[in-house]
């Protein structure tokens, strides 16, 4: 019944009614004097347009009754009725369907009364004494009599026009906000959806991270516990037993026991790894981590699928780390993957490896997919899950539309080779 | 094989510290005897045909060939020159991992984890050239339930009721993971008894060894 407007709406509304009731009572002052009837009718249709659009039902209402006491006090319509136009639009516009078909019936019977008080009713008291009507009847419809329903079906096809206009156009109203609306709708839900994709892909590569980053781990703890637990063994089985590095208090044996720790010590890590891992490694294919030395494959792989890829390296090529190497792995993989997807399949694309001394420049560039265009931008092109492999690793990754290109750049560091063959002995390093 | 009780031992593992701890375990065992180190499914498969060992310790995972592949050729390779296979372990360093099931399925005689106590490692390495025994048959058990779940168990063959009754009893023993000396006290019979059965019990089903016993048991639904 009652529609919640914002209070310019409700100002408006009250404004243009009051405007409306202020020129039917000026309009009427100046041919002649205003009466009570005069004011109250008009004052009656500045409510309903009032209240067109905060109540719409209640604005018919009023209409109608204003309309009808209009008719009652026998006055004639004035600027005040065209306030009845608007409330149409408002049923159509605003109203539950069943108000809209109200409405639409109020057109014509709206139409029907107006004629017929304002045209058909006054001309026949004026002309039809009831001789003229019969004789009328008689001779077909000729005479008074004709020219009183003529006018009649021209007033009243004319008001009908105008009402159902009215109507008509709040229907449209209705339609257009109602297709805006669920445009509104849809945008939001789409970008709703860019977002949770999104953070679909980051936590997916994060996961992916995590288990390369345990799988690394997990190997490495198995050496340590192999190299361990070999030189406890062999330690055991030699000849050192003789002079063996006793503890002073109880004489147990020390070289045995720190073995026994770093051994015990690392299953322990390996198996806090083997649940960090849970059902995640399962279907990992079976080989080790790859790293640089599998760049090539990979370009092959992807020229097996009809991609072009060179790759291209300068500099000097130094250790990088196998947490590092994976990450390059897996960065131009994914770079690959979505140029496969999205780029021009005719162009090549060019992997680069910029060895520095203190960092890697990593680029991989292809045609870009859409010129022009924003779509890479968006999610499921796997940027997300780049950046975090880079950032992870030391690094930054920046990935964006170059022109008619599509550029991936990576700078990861490079660390510092621990054994360096020629260390400066006589500078100082800082602390 | 110039001393019988000697167990000749190779290595395969991409990564050489992992194989340097492996080589001093061995070392110190006087009845184990490296013979040989390889670093990929590849050279492991000339290395077995040029030092025919007992026993491989096999990586699963390496690069290029994988260990899976690396146990069909070398047993391949032995059956072709006529000579005795070697026996192979596979070496994992997840507990459930598929490819070591894959490598049982294909002639491997067992798993043993990276980070086993070195005792236990040893024990395999024996336990799977006398044959005597299956490496961890729970943990085996369920390797093989991990990666067959879902797929539907078949009827056991035709060959499985031409077993006597006894051959049955030993199978079912066998199966469920029992060493030779266990099953010996349980039927009262000698080892070498239950030897004769367990390798005629083998030559009807067409199976490799006791572990491929357990697969085929798990597979035909006749496991306990």
């Amino acid at each position: 019944m009652i529609r919640a407007l914002t209070s310019r709406q409700l100002g408006t509304d009250i404004g243009v009614a009051a405007v409306l009731v202020v020129v039917a009572l000026a309009y009427t002052a100046q041919s002649g004097y205003v009466g009570f009837a005069d004011a109250g009718v008009a004052l009656g249709m500045g409510v309903a347009l009032a209240l067109r659009r905060f109540s719409p039902p209640l604005a018919l209402i009023l209409a109608w009754l204003v309309a009808v006491l209009q008719m009652l006090l026998r006055q004639d319509p004035g600027l005040a009725d065209l306030a009845i136009l608007p409330v149409l639009y408002s049923t159509a516009a605003y109203g539950p369907s069943i108000l809209r078909w109200l409405g639409f019936a109020s057109t014509f019977v709206g139409a029907a009364l107006a004629t017929l008080y304002s045209v058909t009713i006054p001309a026949l008291l004026t002309y039809a004494t009831p001789s003229v009507i019969y004789q009328g009847l008689r001779a077909g419809l000729n005479g008074e009599l004709a020219s009183v329903a003529e006018s009649t079906l021209i007033v009243f096809t004319g008001s009908v026009a105008v009402f159902i206009l009215s109507w008509v156009l709040g229907v449209l109203t209705r339609a257009f906000s109602r297709s805006e609306a669920s445009r509104a709708a849809q945008q939001t839900a789409e970008s709703d959806r860019l977002l949770a994709e999104q953070a679909v892909i980051v936590e997916q590569e994060r996961n992916r991270i995590a288990r390369d980053m345990h799988d690394i781990v997990a190997h490495s703890l198995a050496v340590v516990i192999a190299q361990a637990d070999g030189a406890r063994y062999l330690y055991a089985s030699s000849g050192i037993h003789h002079d063996r590095i006793a503890d002073p208090r109880d004489g147990h044996d020390l070289v045995d026991e720190s073995l026994s720790t770093i051994a015990s010590t690392a299953r322990g890590a390996l198996a806090d790894v083997r649940v960090l891992l849970g059902e995640l490694r399962h279907n990992e294919p079976s080989g080790p981590q790859p790293g640089l030395s599998e760049l090539d494959d990979l370009a092959r792989q992807f020229g097996s699928t009809g991609l072009t890829v060179e790759l291209r390296t300068s500099g000097i090529t130094a250790p990088l780390g196998s947490p590092r190497e994976l990450a390059v792995y897996r960065i131009v993989q994914e770079a690959l993957t979505n140029a496969l997807r999205h780029a021009d399949r005719s162009e090549p694309v060019v992997v680069a490896l910029d060895w520095g001394r203190e960092e890697l420049w990593l680029t991989v560039t292809s045609s870009n997919p859409v010129a022009g265009g924003d779509a890479i931008a968006g999610s499921g092109h796997g940027i997300p899950g780049m950046i975090e492999r880079a950032t992870l690793a030391g690094g930054v990754l920046a990935a964006a539309p170059r022109g008619t290109l599509f550029v991936v750049s990576a700078q990861l560091p490079v660390p510092v080779a621990p054994t360096g063959p020629q260390p400066e002995p006589n500078r100082a390093v800082p602390a | 094989m110039s001393d019988p009780v000697v167990i000749r031992v190779a290595l395969v593992d991409d990564q050489a510290l992992f194989r340097s701890g492996l080589r001093m375990l061995v070392a110190s065992q006087p009845d184990l005897l490296l013979v040989g180190e390889a670093a990929d499914g590849a050279s492991s498969v000339e290395l077995a045909a040029a030092v025919r060992p007992d026993v491989i310790l096999m990586d699963v995972r390496m690069p290029g060939m994988n260990g899976i592949e690396a146990t069909q050729h070398i047993l391949a390779g032995a059956d072709a020159r006529g000579a005795a296979r070697p026996r192979i372990i596979v070496l994992t360093t997840f507990d459930l991992d598929e490819a070591a099931a894959r490598a049982i399925r294909s002639g491997a005689s067992g798993f043993v984890l990276k980070d086993a106590e070195p005792a236990f490692l040893l024990s395999a390495i024996r336990m799977v050239h006398s044959g005597s025994a299956v490496i961890a048959p729970s943990a085996t058990r369920e390797l093989f339930d991990h990666f067959t779940a879902g797929s539907a168990k078949t009827p056991p063959p035709p060959a499985f009721d031409s077993l006597t009754v006894r051959e049955r009893a030993i199978f079912n023993q066998v199966a469920r993971g029992l060493s030779n000396a266990e099953i010996a006290a349980d039927e009262f019979v000698s080892e070498a008894t239950v030897k004769t059965h367990l390798s005629r019990v083998l030559g009807k089903l067409g199976l490799r060894d006791r572990v491929q016993l357990v697969v085929f048991a798990y597979e035909h639904g006749l496991a306990g």
